[in-house]
């Protein structure tokens, strides 16, 4: 071991129940002391012994008399509170432990006394929480005038003791990073106090320390590989940078919760994980995508390194469509949108992909019931070049072979997704990686109907640390999505299919002047160009084939985001973006009668746009401003407003939107949509962070929303803005969570009572919904609850809950029935979405067994026991209405998984 | 696409999806006008009815005393006479129309005009033949769970005129049958014949456009289905006529909408969906709801004959020529079937012995 190990004059190793290990250059204060002497003593000469042997700091009541004789002791290798108090046997005093490596001697009853009344609840915290344990560099009795110390230290895998390179150490409170060299070193000079150090890094368990700094000093830091092999994926950050970020309406999760969530059929889901969190929720357990704060689907920026995916989902939407295994980290911004993001006006979903190890060899992978997966990584040039590449794929064929029915038998159902990436180290300073992603679906039934959609992205970017703090990135984009939809039921088959690409580029210079001050800047341009929709029909020899042009766009935007510290306790995020769009040519653009409803009956000519030609301009400037001030160390109140513009929009008039829906972009008839969205939230977290708590109210102006005239025909239309009309929108709610984030149980429960509301301001009768009355949106259901419990039984083994309840979703319902020809019996449909279909409620349950992760076992594997939908309650995904031949009208209640649902996956890692 | 089928498969794939029946009451009121008629070409009287929706589960009112005319090409006007409750015919003897002629809808009741979209009666669109086979299809069981039926199903094959791509046609199928009590069974009465009848199923609602493909000759195209059980149809004579409507773009519209919110499946397919607009409306207070359709169509008529002996190749438990009441002489009495004493105890509907028998 070098010279800087030498240094270290004690190590000591925590083994911490359920979760992080840890190991630091100072002694703790469960060391063991040995103190000897024979004759009476006074307690000065024995304490001033006890702290020239040993590390510690003991503090005297005032009124205590250090000339009190203490008696002979023999103690030897007593634990270092146990051996004082022993000391201490007829003085009349005892000695607490006030904080690792301090304890306090005083009157029993004037430790108990008010002025030690937190003692307590410290100590217990303490207790309880193994893993909250301080560092100490230094010794007290030498603090550095200058007021900064020299921090050197090295990071180390705990698992197999060797060192752990390019790894962020982040000082939350100073706002100061440090990331370690190839051999896991480090070296920072910081002020002296107490700092708060976290580290997030792929693979290991996170960790964050409040870490005392009195002098110079050394330490070695351990981090735990991941007790389970599933990845690690961050949602936010620490309890404390959530209090103190001053981005209002983020929200967060550990890297725990997510791989512990119970799972549907073994499938760790970073998309389902989020519906846990206040103010996320979904039309049900199928459909694509997710609202948030009371937005539509395609309201959501969802970001995979710089690639923005239209459909995040598999098998209608029952899986996320992002390999959990490659991601690094997720943000959640669904409040305040910081100015580098734009283009939705509801959240942004940003996934970070993980870099490539560039040290070592490692394979993965996961064994479900219907789903496989395997991920390989390591280095193709040590320290210089390294990739990986995953991918999950379906299996769930032999599934319908089971089934008897001979239609079923011969259908086929699956998807797969594959990403990778190559990362490449220019020079020091600067780094080139190529990422991709692919993905396939496909639905087959019998021979007669079925649906596929694919999607391809490649993105190649580029870094480059530049002096003063400044790092430009600039990336290069390509995605495609297609999908199909084909039916040979009819004597004339149809295929029909559409999809859009686009091309994007974003550059980033991130700056930081000071310490507490970061400024992003840039501009980012994106060419969006929808596949025209194409249709083909055949019957016999016939065949049919058309299109239809979709429009095309330019979207480009500037912004400028600061976000700094006023004084300790107000931190601003302050931002511009300046969008602006176009719609160009190729395009047949009708015009139609001006006073007379948009229809294909009203259309007095057309004028046909060039390649390329302008044919419509749109711009909007987006402020955006979230302002934290810190009440105290424990509290915080955030406030946020942003406005935002959307240019492209779902076209999808079903009960949930399905991955062949189609996207259009903004045009001479449909307007970008705007949203103005207000939040102010009170933040507090107790016991030293054990606790987690807020309350965030929120309130959400939109305009311009795209809706459908009643039966709108979305396909195959020449003329789709006559099925199109524009609507406003407003959504409000409160949102409350609280969060228990350490010792054992941990969980949380999220509560959101919402709504969600639209109104159309149309004079045209076609373009009026419910007489021009505020109504329920497709996806407002005022009250939804999650509840997440996760209990720690041993350091293998785990236990998970989820509870999750919402109201029922908003549907239009019959109101009554009429003949029509010869004795057919027809239903009349009330108002848009006038009732409410039943409350959604589940339980989820999973326990894990792990192996290997503890000891340091190279090959690892844990077992996942896991049932979705424990008691097997047939939630309403949909009520529909049905008459058979000489039958009454009967309702029916579709549960889509109304069973309980149990699985078992085997992860393995070697 | 026969959307029924996509409840199964997602929920297979899904490993188990479910049915099931759900107690549904609606205590929102509907005070809708329902218009239900037209004008055809078809030389019988053309009848309107009247009534109107209350509420879920409350069966329409007829409307009485409406005066109901029909305008043609806007200027002649014909009234209907009210006969039945809510029926108001105008009879073959007193009008013909006309192809080619524009129709439209008016009426009034009480202080309030109503008027309907003026429609042109189109001539026919005359089908080369109607032709059938047993096949199986998956329905919904009032339990919610699938069920394999066996049923006849109807095509028919038409050629569409050439170089009129906006076409657009509506089927109604009409399904009789007879049913001959068995000698001896009654000794006060002789053996005699009913006769019964009744249209096919809405969601069996058939319309067809060739806007989308352009097709010259349409093929096969099934446009009617119906379940052999029970089978005591089939033992005698049954009869399926086919009335190929030629109607507008309109009415195609209407009836794709309407067909549409028949046939929810519940899955995330679906169309939401709302009240379908007819084409009638109420001049002096446009919100106030109308329902139905006046619908102005040309018509052909198809019919099919067929007798147990014609599903032999197709479905032998009906191909045999038995008796179905099992009263042969000599051989083993079935069970007790009291419509082979008595048919009118069928719980089909009665018609009378239609003149194209």
């Amino acid at each position: 071991m070098n010279k800087f190990l030498t240094n270290i004059s004690l190590v000591l190793t925590f083994l911490l129940p359920g979760c992080q290990h840890f190991l630091f250059g100072q002694q703790s204060a469960q060391f063991n002391i040995t103190i000897h002497h024979r004759d009476s003593s006074t307690l000065k000469d024995v304490l001033d012994k006890l702290s020239g042997l040993y590390p510690v700091k003991i503090y005297t009541d005032p009124a205590l008399d250090p000339l009190r004789k203490v008696g002979p002791a023999e103690i030897t290798n007593l634990p270092a509170l146990e051996g004082l108090n022993k000391l201490l046997d007829g003085t009349g005093y005892i000695a607490i432990e006030y904080l690792p490596y301090i304890f306090l001697i005083g009157d029993e009853s004037k430790l108990n006394n008010a002025v030690f009344s937190d003692y307590y609840i410290k100590k217990r915290a303490l207790q309880e929480n193994t893993d909250e344990v301080n560092i100490v560099i230094g010794r007290s009795d030498s603090i550095n005038r200058s007021g900064k110390a020299l921090v050197r230290g090295m990071l180390m895998n705990g698992n197999t003791d060797s060192a752990v390179a390019n790894i962020i150490l982040k000082f939350i409170d100073l706002d100061t990073l440090v990331k370690t060299n190839r051999y896991g070193l480090f070296e920072l000079n910081i002020p002296v106090g107490i700092h708060t150090l976290t580290i997030e890094a792929d693979d290991f368990q996170p960790m964050q320390r409040s870490i005392k700094v009195y002098s110079d000093g050394n330490i070695i830091i351990k981090l735990f590989e991941n007790s389970l092999m599933l990845p690690e994926v961050v949602i936010g950050g620490s309890a404390q940078q959530r209090l103190e970020n001053a981005q209002a309406g983020q929200s967060m999760m550990t890297v725990k919760e997510i791989k512990r969530l119970p799972t549907l059929l073994g499938e760790v889901d970073v998309l389902k994980a989020l519906l846990t969190l206040p103010g996320v929720s979904n039309t049900g357990e199928v459909g694509s995508g997710y609202n948030v704060r009371g937005g539509n689907i395609d309201q959501n920026l969802i970001l995979q390194d710089g690639v923005f995916y239209l459909n995040p989902s598999h098998v209608l939407g029952l899986f996320s469509a992002f390999n959990p295994d490659a991601i690094k980290n997720v943000t959640l911004f669904k409040g305040n949108v910081p100015a580098q993001y734009g283009g939705r006006t509801a959240s942004v979903l940003d996934i970070k992909l993980k870099d490539p190890d560039d040290q070592k060899w490692s394979v993965f992978g996961g064994i479900g019931p219907i789903s496989s997966k395997l991920f390989i990584e390591g280095p193709i040039v040590k320290d210089k070049t390294s990739f990986f590449v995953g991918t999950r794929f379906t299996y769930s064929d032999w599934v319908l072979k089971l089934v008897r029915d001979p239609n079923l038998k011969s259908s086929s159902a699956g998807f797969y997704d594959l990403n990778f990436k190559l990362f490449h180290r220019l020079s020091t300073t600067s780094t080139l990686q190529f990422s991709g992603y692919q993905s396939k679906d496909d639905f087959n039934y019998a021979h007669q109907f079925g649906y596929g959609w694919r999607t391809r992205s490649y993105s190649a970017t580029f870094t480059q640390q530049l002096k003063n703090q400044m790092l430009l990135s600039g990336a290069l984009i390509y995605s495609q999505s297609k999908n199909d939809f084909n039916d040979q039921t009819t004597p004339v088959s149809n295929l029909l299919q559409n999809g859009l690409r686009y091309y994007k580029s974003k550059w980033n210079l991130a700056w930081q002047p000071l310490r507490n001050h970061t400024i992003n800047a840039g501009l980012e341009a994106i060419r969006y160009i929808p596949l025209p929709q194409s249709f083909q029909s055949a019957s016999g020899q016939d065949v049919t084939n058309e299109s239809v042009a979709q429009s095309k766009g330019d979207e480009a935007a500037l912004y400028i985001n600061d976000e700094f510290s006023l004084q300790s306790h107000l931190k601003l995020s302050l931002g511009f973006r300046f969008s602006a769009y176009r719609n160009i040519g190729t395009e047949k653009v009708y015009q139609y009668q001006q006073g007379l409803p948009r229809t294909a009956q009203n259309t007095i000519g057309s004028q046909v746009y060039a390649d390329g030609e302008t044919i419509k301009w749109y711009h909007g400037s987006e402020p955006r401003a979230s302002i934290a001030y810190l009440l105290s160390d424990h509290s915080s109140v955030k406030m946020s407003y942003n406005r935002l513009y959307q240019y492209i929009h779902l076209i999808s008039n079903t009960a949930a939107a399905t991955p062949v829906d189609l996207w259009q972009m903004s045009n001479s008839f449909l307007a970008p949509q705007r949203a103005d969205n207000f939040s102010i939230g009170f933040f507090k977290n107790l016991n030293n962070n054990e606790w987690e708590t807020s309350v965030e109210v929120y309130y959400k102006k939109l305009a311009d929303l795209v809706e459908y005239k009643d039966f709108a025909k979305l396909l195959r239309n020449d003329h789709l803005e006559t099925e199109l009309f524009p609507v406003k929108g407003k959504s409000y709610g409160a949102e409350l969570f609280v969060k228990r984030l350490k010792n054992n149980p941990t969980g949380y429960i999220s509560y959101t009572w919402s709504r969600s509301l639209r109104q159309s301001p149309g004079i045209f009768p076609d373009e009026v919904i419910n007489h021009g009355n505020w109504y329920a949106s497709n996806f407002d259901k005022p009250h939804n609850l999650n509840i997440v419990f996760d209990l720690q039984l041993r350091k293998t083994m785990f236990f998970s809950a989820n509870f999750v309840y919402s109201t029922g979703r908003p549907q239009t319902t019959p109101i009554s029935e009429f003949y029509l020809g010869d004795g057919g019996i027809f239903l009349n449909y009330s108002q848009r979405n006038s009732i409410r279909i039943p409350d959604y409620h589940r339980l989820d349950l999973s326990y894990t067994i792990t192996r290997g992760a503890i000891r340091k076992q190279k090959n690892k594997g844990s077992l996942t026991l896991a049932v979705y939908n424990f008691y097997a309650r047939k939630n309403a995904f949909s009520v529909f209405y049905r008459r058979s031949p000489n039958e009454p009208l009967v309702a029916y209640k579709l549960a889509v998984l109304g069973t309980a649902l149990p699985s078992i996956t085997y992860n393995f890692q070697f | 696409m026969n959307k029924a089928v996509q409840i199964l498969f997602i929920g297979i794939l899904f490993l188990e999806s479910c049915l099931e029946q759900f107690p549904y009451e609606s205590n929102l009121k509907s005070e809708s006008f329902v218009v239900n008629g037209g004008i055809n070409n078809l030389k019988e009287d053309q009848v309107i009815h009247l009534s109107q929706t209350l509420a879920y589960g409350v069966p329409p009112t007829p409307i009485t005393s409406a005066h109901v005319t029909v305008l043609e090409n806007g200027n002649k006007e014909y009234q209907f006479n009210e006969g039945a409750l809510g029926e108001y015919t105008l009879s073959k003897d007193d009008y013909k129309p006309m192809i080619g002629a524009t129709y439209a809808l008016k009426i009034k009741l009480n202080d309030q005009t109503y008027m309907s979209e003026a429609e042109v009666l189109l001539p026919p669109v005359d089908p080369d033949s109607l032709t059938w086979n047993v096949g199986t299809e998956t329905i919904l069981s009032t339990t919610g769970l699938p069920r394999v039926i066996d049923k006849v199903l109807l095509q028919v094959h038409t050629p569409l005129p050439n170089g009129d791509k906006n076409l657009y046609l509506k089927w109604d199928v009409q399904t009789a049958f007879q049913f001959t009590t068995e000698p001896g069974c009654n000794p006060f009465k002789t053996t005699y014949t009913c006769y019964f009848g009744k249209g096919l199923h809405p969601s069996d609602l058939m319309i067809y456009s060739n806007a989308d493909n352009g097709l010259k000759y349409l093929k096969n195209k099934q446009i009617g289905s119906e379940s052999i059980d029970p089978d005591y149809q089939f033992v005698e004579t049954h009869y399926y006529s086919v009335f190929q409507h030629r109607i507008s773009a309109k009415a195609y519209d209407y009836y794709q909408r309407l067909r549409l919110v028949s046939v929810q499946n519940g899955t995330i397919f679906d169309p939401i969906p709302a009240s379908v607009q007819s084409n009638v409306y109420n001049l002096q207070d446009a919100n106030s709801p109308v329902l139905g359709y006046f619908l102005v169509s040309s018509v052909s008529i198809l019919r099919q004959r067929l007798v147990s002996s014609d599903f032999i190749g197709k479905y032998p438990l009906l191909s045999k020529d038995y008796n179905y009441c099992g009263w042969v002489v000599g051989g083993t009495a079935g069970p007790y079937f009291s419509p082979c004493c008595n048919c009118y105890d069928l719980p089909e509907p009665v018609i009378q012995k239609p003149d194209w028998w």
